[in-house]
């Protein structure tokens, strides 16, 4: 865990009640301040900036490239300290989180038999999906395979984690299968799934994706998980918008029938990772050729 | 299906074993997997997997499996999960 000021500002008690104050927009600007001193001045900020402005000029051009890398670094950041500063910040979400395409969201729930968010796998602003959600008065499950064994409460603080699970993934294919029946335990009890499609190197052509950092296809298995468990899937874009805000998008409702997800889901992916590049916080491992993204 | 009494566990045993046998080989005509069977022994056990052999289970039989269900000691083999489905058909091991 690094510490940093914007850390002890907001996990230190004597200091929380500054920290509520101070509105998530001036952090923004803040953060956007330190990382163009960070290219100017650290070697590792200004390589990486580099290497991806290197990946997007063939497509942008020099300048918009060079534009998106910074802001690649700029948004892993945010994302970050938007999750640290959740705690103080979760009850003024009003103040920097933007909801698109809700009706769809709410006319699916009416159907009662709950709903799949399905998101590009780090992506965008994806992480904030949930507790978003949660404290606008979702119940939403988180379906990943957390890095730590934190619980929901520890990583996030406070807000409204009551109406919030996480789905832990982490182990063997027994321990996947009880998850996936909770998962449809929990649909049927009309609560959203949240869950990231992730990418391969190999696949069928159908899954195929095509983005600045290389060709790469969606997860199969995934796809065949979402029919079988047969609740309506609503692909879900959480984007940084403008001063830091948090864009979230609900596009229409689709059925789970894989060619369906694949079309609608895969070409609105295809077209956010063409128009935002930048917010792929994990395009490094389809550049090494990992297996998986 | 009306219970566990209302099925012997032959019957029980013989419809397993064909789904188990279907899932390994949708085109195969043959009477199913041998009661020693074990599971993913091919390699084919994963979530996917392990998920439809639940639905197909719950349909056929009408029983409802719970994630606390799908544990080694009932999904080993087809004779381990006989003896699941017989439990669940009986009313013992939670509701069905």
């Amino acid at each position: 865990m690094k510490l940093s000021i914007f850390r002890v500002l907001h996990k230190t008690a004597a200091l929380r009640r500054v920290a509520k104050r101070i509105p998530p927009h001036w952090c923004f600007l803040a953060d956007g301040l330190g990382i163009d001193l960070a290219v100017r001045f650290y070697p590792h900020a200004r390589r990486n900036v580099q290497s991806l402005a290197a990946l997007l000029s063939k497509r942008l051009g020099p300048i918009a490239a060079r534009r998106k890398a910074r802001d690649y670094l700029l948004y892993r950041r945010w994302q970050n300290h938007l999750e640290v500063g959740w705690e103080n910040w979760a009850r003024r979400i009003d103040d920097f989180v933007r909801m698109e395409g809700t009706g769809y969201l709410d006319e699916t729930l009416a159907r009662g038999s709950g709903a799949v968010l399905l998101s590009g796998h780090y992506y965008g602003l994806d992480r904030l999906v949930d507790p978003i959600l949660a404290q606008k008065g979702y119940a939403i499950s988180r379906w990943a395979n957390p890095v730590d064994s934190q619980s929901v409460e520890d990583r996030w603080g406070k807000g409204d984690f009551k109406r919030w699970k996480l789905l832990d993934f982490h182990g063997d294919s027994w321990h996947h299968t009880q998850m996936i029946l909770q998962a449809r335990r929990q649909l049927k009890e009309n609560r959203l799934v949240h869950l990231s499609l992730r990418g391969q190197r190999n696949g069928k052509s159908e899954f195929r994706v095509e983005s600045d950092y290389g060709r790469f296809f969606l997860e199969a298995k995934g796809v065949a998980l979402l029919e079988l468990l047969g609740a309506p899937v609503l692909p879900c874009f959480a984007m940084p918008g403008a001063r830091g805000t948090v864009v979230i998008k609900f596009y229409p409702p689709l059925e789970p029938v894989p060619d369906r997800i694949l079309q609608s889901f895969g070409g609105l992916y295809s077209g956010y990772l063409n128009e935002h590049p930048e917010y792929s916080r994990i395009w490094r491992r389809l550049v090494r050729g990992d297996a998986w993204w | 299906m009306h219970g566990g009494d209302d099925m012997e566990l032959r019957e029980i045993s013989h419809r397993v074993g064909k789904l188990v046998q279907r899932l390994i080989d949708p085109g195969a005509k043959d009477a199913g997997a041998a009661p020693d069977f074990v599971l993913g022994e091919d390699g084919s056990f994963d979530s996917v997997w392990a998920l439809r052999l639940v639905l197909e289970i719950e349909k056929i039989f009408a029983i409802s499996v719970n994630d606390e269900d799908v544990v080694p000691e009932n999904f080993r083999d087809v004779t381990s999960l006989t003896k699941f489905v017989a439990r669940k058909l009986s009313g013992v091991g939670g509701e069905n």
